[in-house]
């Protein structure tokens, strides 16, 4: 099977004189030399560095988030290395248990009320100091790195230090929980010596006539200091250290939790750019990812040439227009070939013409008129004419918005930006148009 | 009026939606007593909308919340190393971001028509509940003692937890506040209640639809569907939807004053002042989270800037050991994550709120949610965000106060009825 490939069909040249007059073929287009035309076009915004404010419509988000693996990828591993980095800064906790024991009738209030006030006492100044000198060196700054906390509905409290060895948090923890009950017994002895002084001064200050009744005063006195002794000494007995301190654990994130966070954050920031930079300089790197981010677009191959061309035939339709984007002008030559090819096996004839992006102002009056291609057979005396255009020049917007032929948008993959070619295919949204992705 | 299939379509699904949201309150995710079961149906509910082309992904709103995520997350990394005191619950942080990843979407159906049908939904099913609550009240008024029958029919592994369930309507009455047994809390049912009486004023609801969600509010002894229903009326006055008032008006002033004859109603108007009581309701929800929290937020200046960690508000709160104290949605956004994540989270907050057919539902929605319901973790309390608001913004037309109540309404619905390019304003236009 042969073909004839036609820069110029000489079934053109009358009308092209009628229309053009004297503008010879090769005259340079508008935007390059100059050029006015006799005729009034409808077409702007082609020339360099413009962009038509046609939109491409809405893409699927999900779509646009697969649109860009490898900076998914890049932000991934970053992510996660920053937060395996940033993690495990928070240095060592180590937890001592302090356990009381209840007095009173409502038990429910005294437990929260002691449970609270040791919760303050346990971090107060004085329990600190005694903490501080019982480590040494070691006990600078204690009181920011140490907390207690009541756990409701218990009788324990948590004293928490953080350092940054496992060690000096061990050590730091029990210290204050000794001290916190050191100092809880301190304050018991100093009780029990005020109480023993003021039932001293009571004993010796006063001293009745009758000597049985003085006898049975100081025994009173005696019993009564006894019991406030016993209650005292009681009191001070019931705060110990349940749970000493043995070994520390990691304050703050983990090293394997900040990896994951790291990573979902690097993930995060990779989808919000990805969303955020749409379309912006996005390539289809294959058919697929083409999918993920035009659902709703015809999609085809060079490959699938004959595909194309059965549903040509059968469309009904006398002209096709092979739009070909920026590189990719080669590509739609020769699918225009082969789709020309198997027309012709159809039993229909079929005329080629490629119009350039220099020269093809002076033909598009002609070969793309409306009124010619509504009759291809009688202006033409073919069944169809396939036209090579690019979606840069004037001929292509010639063609655009009308639906009285078919047309496939040529894009190169890796090449050509994806939102040139959706920009193409919504020209062309009336002629049913295919978006072909070739090599 | 009439609405084509397509809204038909999206009227039932989201009316579908704010059934489950009704029905599967009190449920848990098996064995997981703290997460409720909602948080996943509302996930399922969103991707199966996506399969089936009912909705669509709000490029917008995806955006913003990718750049939320984003922010607290890095901020949760840069917390343990900077702020002092800083705990951090990865847990309550994927909460968050799960709670909220359904907001991302949008009906692709969002003209009135479909909103309107999907309101009738919204008022059958909350008369439904209403019921639901008189009888649970009537009961009680007839002597039979409250029994916790949804406690008793469900498996205790399938109920959620951490809730006040329901309590007596004074001290020491016998009488039980109605949550209609399904309700997670009172409040929430009012809420919802709330939400269903305005809903029914919209669609022009019968009268006795009206009386019942009406009774079925002053069953609950709680101010949060009162606060709806206030914030709600006072929008639809200020608009030309105020004429749909007029019939409604004397029956709610009617059904309101006799109820407050019941002991329900003499308990409600106790508590219209409770806010000026420490201890009181309104108090731990609106007022004393903030005294509580922000001497602890301004503790360090690491902490405001970056928070105190996901969760760290509830602890504060809990240290407290004051029974009923909340933490307000305002207050968990900023102290757990700080000034600078925390904007960007409050902004695609906000953001869920901008934009729907009826700011009638926008607005009262923002001041319960904002200042009176606990947190933007609960999906129960959020979901009705996403049923009436968001997921029908950004709205196609004029939002319906403006639109009621011509009597060719229907023709101004059918106008405003989403066009193929409408449906497509809110994404943008990529190139």
């Amino acid at each position: 099977m042969t073909s004839t490939y036609l820069r110029r069909p000489s079934v053109m040249q009358p009308s092209l004189e009628q229309v053009a007059g004297s503008e010879s073929e090769s005259k340079p287009t508008s935007h390059r030399r100059g050029y006015k035309p006799s005729v009034a076009l409808p077409m702007v915004g082609r020339g360099p560095g413009r962009r038509d404010t046609i939109g491409v419509g809405s893409l699927p988000p999900l779509g646009l988030l697969l649109a860009r693996p490898v900076l998914l990828a890049m932000c991934a591993l970053l992510g996660a290395l920053s937060g395996y980095g940033l993690a495990g800064k928070g240095g060592y906790q180590a937890e001592a248990i302090l356990e009381f024991i209840p007095h009173g009738a409502d038990a429910v209030l005294v437990v929260k009320q002691t449970g609270q006030t040791l919760e303050r006492s346990a971090v107060a100044e004085d329990v600190i100091q005694v903490a501080a000198a019982s480590l040494g060196a070691g006990g600078n700054d204690l009181a920011r790195h140490v907390t207690a906390q009541w756990t409701q509905d218990t009788q324990l409290v948590a004293v928490r230090a953080t350092a940054d060895s496992p060690d000096a948090a061990v050590a730091d923890a029990n210290a204050v929980a000794q001290a916190t009950v050191q100092v809880a017994k301190a304050s018991s002895a100093d009780r029990l010596t005020a109480a023993r002084d003021e039932s001293n001064q009571v004993l010796n200050s006063q001293q009745l006539d009758s000597a049985d009744a003085e006898s049975a005063r100081r025994a009173q006195l005696g019993s009564a200091l006894a019991a406030r002794q016993d209650a005292i000494g009681s009191e001070s007995g019931d705060l110990t250290v349940a749970d000493p301190a043995t070994a520390a654990t990691n304050a703050g994130l983990t090293r394997a939790m900040g990896l994951a966070i790291g990573l979902a954050a690097g993930l995060l920031i990779g989808g919000l750019a990805s969303l955020l930079l749409g379309l912006r300089g996005l390539r289809a790197s294959s058919e697929r990812s083409l999918r993920y981010l035009v659902p709703e677009t015809d999609l085809s191959s060079p490959s699938q040439a004959a595909q194309l061309a059965g549903q040509i035939v059968e469309s009904g339709k006398n002209c096709l227009a092979v739009v070909v984007t920026e590189g990719a002008r080669e590509q739609g030559v020769a699918l225009a070939q082969d789709i020309a090819e198997f027309v012709r096996a159809h039993g229909k004839t079929v005329t080629e013409v490629s119009l350039g992006e220099t020269d093809d102002r002076a033909a598009a009056l002609v070969v793309l008129r409306h009124d010619v291609r509504d009759d291809i057979p009688a202006e033409l005396g073919v069944d169809l004419i396939v036209i090579v255009v690019s979606a840069a020049g004037e001929a292509a917007a010639f063609l655009e918005g009308q639906s009285n032929l078919r047309a496939l948008v040529v894009m190169r993959r890796r090449r050509t930006p994806i939102s040139s070619a959706l920009r193409v295919m919504k020209a062309f949204e009336r002629a049913e148009p295919v978006l072909v992705l070739a090599r | 009026m009439v609405t084509s299939p397509a809204e038909q379509s999206a009227a039932r699904w989201v009316g579908a939606l704010f059934l489950l949201i009704v029905l599967l309150q009190r449920f848990a995710v098996p064995g997981v007593p703290l997460l409720a079961v909602l948080v996943p149906v509302v996930l399922l509910w969103a991707a199966a909308g996506l399969v089936h082309g009912v909705v669509t992904i709000d490029r917008t709103r995806l955006a913003w919340w990718f750049a939320a995520a984003t922010a607290t997350a890095i901020t949760m990394l840069l917390q343990p190393w900077l702020v002092p005191g800083a705990q951090i619950s990865v847990t309550a942080w994927g909460l968050v971001l799960a709670v909220w990843l359904p907001f991302t979407v949008r009906l692709i159906e969002r003209g009135a028509p479909a909103y309107l049908a999907m309101l009738r939904y919204v008022t059958t099913i909350s008369t439904g509940l209403a019921w639901l609550a008189l009888i649970m009240v009537g009961v009680q008024l007839s002597g039979v003692a409250y029994r916790d029958w949804f406690a008793a029919i469900v498996p205790s592994a399938l109920q959620l937890d951490g809730f006040v369930l329901t309590y007596p309507i004074a001290y020491g009455s016998t009488i039980f506040r109605a949550n209609a047994w399904i309700g997670l809390e009172p409040s929430m049912v009012s809420a919802q209640l709330g939400l269903g009486l305005l809903a029914a004023l919209f669609v022009r609801a019968r009268i006795w639809t009206v009386i019942v969600l009406v009774l079925g509010l002053v069953s609950t002894v709680s101010g949060s569907g009162i606060i709806i229903v206030l914030v709600g009326g006072l929008v639809m006055l200020l608009h030309r939807s105020r004429r749909l008032l007029g019939g409604y008006i004397p029956l709610a002033v009617t059904t309101a004053i006799a109820s407050t004859f019941t002991p329900f109603g003499i308990v409600l108007i106790d508590r219209s002042t409770e806010y000026q009581s420490a201890g009181s309701s309104t108090s731990l929800r609106a007022l004393e989270p903030y005294s509580v929290l922000y001497p602890a937020w301004i503790e360090h200046l690491p902490g405001m800037l970056l928070g105190y960690g996901p969760g760290s508000a509830q602890r504060v709160v809990s240290d407290t050991n004051v029974p009923g104290l909340l933490v307000p949605s305002p207050v968990k956004v900023f102290f757990e994550y700080g000034i600078i994540a925390g904007l960007v989270l409050a902004a695609f907050i906000l953001g869920c709120y901008w934009g729907s057919p009826s700011r009638t539902f926008s607005l009262s929605l923002l001041c319960s949610l904002l200042l009176l319901q606990p947190g933007i973790t609960t999906i129960v309390v959020v979901a009705p965000l996403l049923v009436l608001v968001t997921l029908w913004s950004p709205r196609v037309g004029p939002p319906i106060e403006s639109i009621l109540p011509e009597r060719r309404s229907a023709d101004r619905w059918r106008s405003a009825r989403p066009t193929a390019r409408s449906r497509d304003i809110g994404s943008g236009v990529y190139g």
